[in-house]
């Protein structure tokens, strides 16, 4: 093989390629192919929308979940009676109920569940129970 | 596609397909591999026959089909020849009968990359213009220019390197 310039090559490739002589054109064949290929981009198509559907249906659904109820149930505190074993701080807080009366409403000992005294009957070393 | 659109695909596919088979040869370097190419580029065009209707020239799109089937089959070849770390026995003795059979210029040209091969075939046997030949690869005419100068260039470096070891 020589290849000597532009116009040799021409003339050697005109040679070598039209020495080939494919057969009938399969126009059925490809046509046959080319639907297929048209039904896999349709498909694709469905399946894509299929999918924005899903995340737009999916999505907010996920995101606006109701927000669990807040309880707004008041706090209840209750001050026992501190028996002598009770921490040295349990005792003192117990005895010394001015401590804590600003925030506490001494109630009759009727109401109290767990049968104690008023608050104010604490200043002798008895029981207090709070219920604000 | 309704019956009077179908003849005219028909009618644009027999127009085309001797060329696009030779195209896919020179591509390829193989008869049956261009055959398939060639096929595979028409049913693309068949599956978006109005877009090659509205395209300015409804050639460029299916050239550029088949060079991106080749290169397709050109780079998979590639991939499995690296997986497998060799050419399989089969494949490599079925190649060199290939190789025996074919033309020197068909073999000298699959010693070509596939860009150069392309800019050749494209612009030397379609007698193409590098505007046109740029517009069927997506790239400039000055990239057109080099690469055919180089393909010349490895052409012709390659006949040299062929007697010399002839010799």
């Amino acid at each position: 093989m020589s290849i000597l310039d532009e116009q040799d090559l021409r003339v050697q490739l005109d040679a070598v390629l039209d020495a080939i002589t494919p057969p009938e054109a399969p126009v059925s064949a490809a046509a046959r192919k080319g639907k297929l290929i048209q039904a896999g981009r349709s498909l694709g198509i469905v399946a894509g929308l299929a999918v924005v559907a899903g995340v737009g249906v999916g999505i907010p659904g996920l995101l606006n979940q109701p927000a669990q109820e807040v309880s707004h149930a008041r706090p209840t505190v209750m001050v026992e009676q501190a028996c002598m074993s009770a921490p040295r701080a349990v005792r003192g807080a117990a005895i010394a109920p001015d401590l804590i009366t600003e925030r506490a409403e001494p109630q009759s000992a009727a109401d109290s569940p767990a049968g104690g005294r008023p608050a104010a009957a604490t200043t002798a070393g008895g029981c207090a129970w709070l219920k604000p | 596609m309704d019956s009077r659109t179908e003849a005219e695909f028909a009618e644009f596919m027999r127009g085309r397909w001797s060329a696009l088979v030779r195209l896919g040869y020179g591509l390829t370097g193989d008869e049956r591999l261009a055959e398939n190419l060639a096929r595979a580029a028409l049913a693309k065009v068949y599956a978006s026959w109005p877009r090659v209707l509205r395209a300015a020239d409804p050639d460029v799109y299916l050239r550029r089909i088949v060079l991106n089937e080749s290169l397709g089959k050109i780079r998979g070849r590639g991939v499995r020849e690296r997986r497998t770390g060799s050419e399989p026995e089969a494949e490599a003795a079925q190649a060199a009968r290939v190789d025996d059979d074919r033309p020197a210029l068909v073999t000298a040209l699959m010693r070509l990359p596939v860009g150069q091969r392309s800019v050749v075939l494209l612009r030397y046997w379609m007698d193409m213009t590098e505007a046109q030949v740029a517009a069927v690869l997506g790239c400039s005419v000055g990239n057109v220019r080099s690469q055919a100068s180089r393909a010349l260039a490895s052409l012709r470096v390659g006949e040299d390197a062929a007697e010399e070891v002839s010799l």
